[in-house]
């Protein structure tokens, strides 16, 4: 057993050590930068929590990025992964059509978010843009979307949603058919309904599923950036600006590595605490 | 085996042959993105002309190319030569990743291009950029939307310009949703940076508002002056209240899209506008002077594009050759024919008559020579202006003007803080 178990570390410490070399390292060495501060020729000195102290007390943006960031987080990941479940059961069917329809949806996942932002950008222009125009043949007046700090985030959540469902998507379903049929079955023998089926057997089933996608989706939406580079710049009036967006400004436009790597440190602790309730909400409460 | 083993390494050693530069010198240069054909053009010409350098150019859109420059110039030792927003010269000098060129051009040299321009390039009294480009802005206008109006159009001779007070009564007129189906048809008036410094800070100069203390290390007392705030309002109210220039148009290229789709009837904009609005067949534009306020003075925004050498590059004299052939008088002219920057270099105005004696040129070189006032000087300008730039884009967006621009001021001062 003993020489199974070096054998699989053998294989696995290749990926390990790159794992620890661009992963693990970073966070330590960005912590230690947090901790400094940073010249203008680049000598550093050690500064304490003087970078904490000031996002906490002093900085007029940090408390309005953290309150977007959750927000944003709040909507996105909920969404995102009830959409998933959605489109996976429409398609768990056997037939051509369904075939083309998991194509269709995922789709989108191919398409990088850079070019997404872009096309998405035209589309919901707030003047002559392609949605506004469909809007104007059913007689709804034209609608700002990105251009208006009300709508700004929930456009960004859409435009998060119509990317990453379809990716998710193939997870449920790869859950959906690992579930036997033979628990269907029993259930239609005892005359359970759709809903019954879907809220009592499917969904508590795709428990593990679920942990996982919310898990994994959640810290990757924590990071997100390219629309905000793209289509935002954090506006309007600070309604998208996003903690990975201030932390990128912070560090290569305003040169403040110090109040970056602080942003991105209270960033990660968000991200695992959010990660340790999704864990412990979504935990199996069967197997079978 | 042996045979086998000797053929491979020789193999190997062919297949690096092509990344091998025989006694060729590699410049890496960092460049704005602008059309890979028209920069070609040059950089096959300086390297028919340096047979010994090759030169890889890097193209950066103009989004994207600061902080581009920041992370490549605080990681190595490339590039060897890069674009220098002539404001930047300074943060770039204090960092020291510009090298004085003090060295390799004289005082004889440096009349080949304005003195304001110069000066931009200098910081401590040391020469660090060579001025590529310069730049004006005027009152671009569609002359079809004003005949339509049957409205006099606004005033084409050097130096007779509108007050602000007079456009807006002009943009008030002519913005229209001509059909009525909630989208407007005709823009009042489309700023086309909209909300960046460099086209904004004319509007609160011409109030006289300060816009950096003389130290160039806070700006305490200026964006919350009288001034400044009067005309922050006056761009508030242009979005939020009178609704004639529309808000949230992300670059130049969309502003211009819509001033030359007819979808505006004025633009402020800048002069290579003049070349680069001649792809709409059917506009028909003038060019009036840059507005100021009533009671107030005529400012212009001036400066543009540098050429700077790396301090850490180990290729110092071809990078300097480069930069003298880039800056230098037929780089220019070509520059000009292909891109319709305005020169830096007074002989390029000299050797194009039939360009620049044209009307519309003759506004801009008006406004070059009499009210051009440059860019605040400060070292910690990318700070000063993205933080401002938020600010001015939180204002058009609605933001409270007072407010917004409070804000900004602190966090400017936090940030330049790392300059005393």
């Amino acid at each position: 057993m003993f020489r199974e178990a070096k054998t699989g570390w053998v294989f696995v410490l290749p990926a390990f050590v790159l794992l620890c070399l661009f992963k693990i390292a970073p966070i330590f060495v960005s912590f230690v930068e947090s901790l400094r501060y940073t010249g203008i020729t680049g000598e550093k000195s050690f500064v304490g929590l003087e970078n904490y102290l000031f996002l906490f007390t002093g900085d007029p943006v940090f408390w309005n990025s953290v309150k977007v960031t959750l927000i944003y987080s709040l909507l996105v990941n909920p969404l995102i992964v009830v959409a998933a479940i959605v489109l996976a059961m429409l398609v768990n069917v056997r037939n051509k059509f369904a075939v083309f329809f998991r194509t269709l949806y995922f789709i989108p996942a191919a398409i990088s978010f850079a070019v997404v932002s872009v096309i998405w950008g035209v589309v919901l222009d707030p003047y002559y843009g392609l949605a506004n125009g469909f809007l104007a043949l059913v007689r709804i007046p034209p609608q700002p979307f990105f251009a208006s700090s009300g709508q700004a985030l929930p456009s960004l959540v859409f435009l998060i949603l119509w990317r990453s469902a379809g990716y998710w998507m193939i997870f449920f379903l790869a859950g959906l058919q690992g579930i036997p049929k033979d628990i269907y079955e029993a259930a239609e023998i005892d005359g359970v309904s759709y809903l019954q089926r879907t809220f009592r057997i499917t969904l508590p089933l795709l428990a593990r599923t679920i942990s996982f996608v919310l898990v994994t989706n959640t810290a990757l939406n924590f990071l997100t950036f390219a629309p905000v580079y793209i289509l935002t710049n954090g506006g309007p009036c600070g309604a998208t600006n996003i903690l990975m967006y201030e932390s990128y400004k912070s560090a290569f436009v305003n040169l403040d590595l110090g109040r970056a790597t602080a942003i991105s440190s209270v960033l990660l602790l968000i991200i695992l605490l959010f990660s340790a309730v999704e864990l412990k909400l979504t935990r199996a409460s069967f197997e079978y | 085996m042996k045979n086998k083993a000797v053929i491979l390494v020789l193999v190997m050693l062919s297949l690096l042959l092509p990344f091998y530069s025989f006694g060729e010198t590699k410049l890496e240069i960092v460049w704005m993105g602008w059309p890979k054909a028209h920069v070609m053009q040059l950089v096959d010409r300086f390297e028919a002309l340096n047979p010994d350098i090759a030169v890889d150019i890097q193209l950066v859109p103009f989004s994207n190319l600061f902080q581009t420059l920041e992370v490549r110039l605080s990681s190595g030792d490339t590039p060897d030569a890069y674009i220098v927003d002539g404001p930047l010269t300074s943060s770039y000098a204090v960092r020291g990743n510009l090298l004085p060129l003090d060295g390799f051009f004289s005082k004889a040299d440096l009349k080949a291009w304005f003195p304001s321009s110069v000066a931009a390039g200098t910081y401590n009294g040391k020469f660090y950029s060579v001025p590529y480009t310069n730049s004006s802005a005027g009152l671009y206008f569609n002359k079809k939307v004003f005949q339509a109006k049957g409205i006099a159009l606004p005033p084409q001779n050097p130096g007779d310009r509108l007050t602000w007070e007079q456009v807006t009564v002009l943009a008030r007129e002519m913005a229209e949703d001509s059909d009525g189906d909630g989208r407007m048809d005709t823009w009042g008036l489309i700023i086309e940076q909209i909300d960046r410094p460099y086209q904004l800070l004319p509007l609160v100069q011409s109030k006289g508002a300060k816009v950096i203390n003389p130290d160039g290390l806070s700006t305490e007392g200026c964006f919350t002056s009288p001034e400044f705030l009067e005309a922050a309002t006056f761009y508030w109210r242009l979005f939020n209240e009178w609704k004639v220039s529309p808000q949230g148009l992300k670059d130049s290229a969309q502003s211009r899209e819509y001033f030359g789709n007819g979808k505006s009837a004025m633009m402020l904009g800048a002069e290579w506008n003049i070349s680069r609005l001649a792809q709409f067949k059917e506009l028909d534009f003038g060019l009036s002077p840059h507005p100021y306020f009533q009671g107030g003075k005529a400012v212009t925004p001036t400066g543009s594009w540098h050429v700077g050498v790396n301090s850490k590059t180990r290729h110092q004299n071809e990078a300097v050759r480069y930069v003298k052939f880039i800056t230098g008088k037929e780089a220019s002219i070509t520059w000009h024919k292909l891109f319709g920057h305005a020169p830096a270099r007074p002989d390029v105005y000299e050797a194009l008559p039939e360009v620049f004696s044209s009307p519309l040129w003759q506004v801009l070189f008006y406004e070059m020579e009499n009210t051009a006032v440059p860019r605040p000087l400060t070292p910690g300008y990318l700070e000063y202006e993205l933080i401002l730039r938020e600010a001015f884009n939180s204002i058009h967006f609605g933001a409270d003007p007072k407010s917004t621009l409070e804000d900004a001021s602190r966090r400017i001062d936090r940030e330049l803080r790392k300059y005393r």
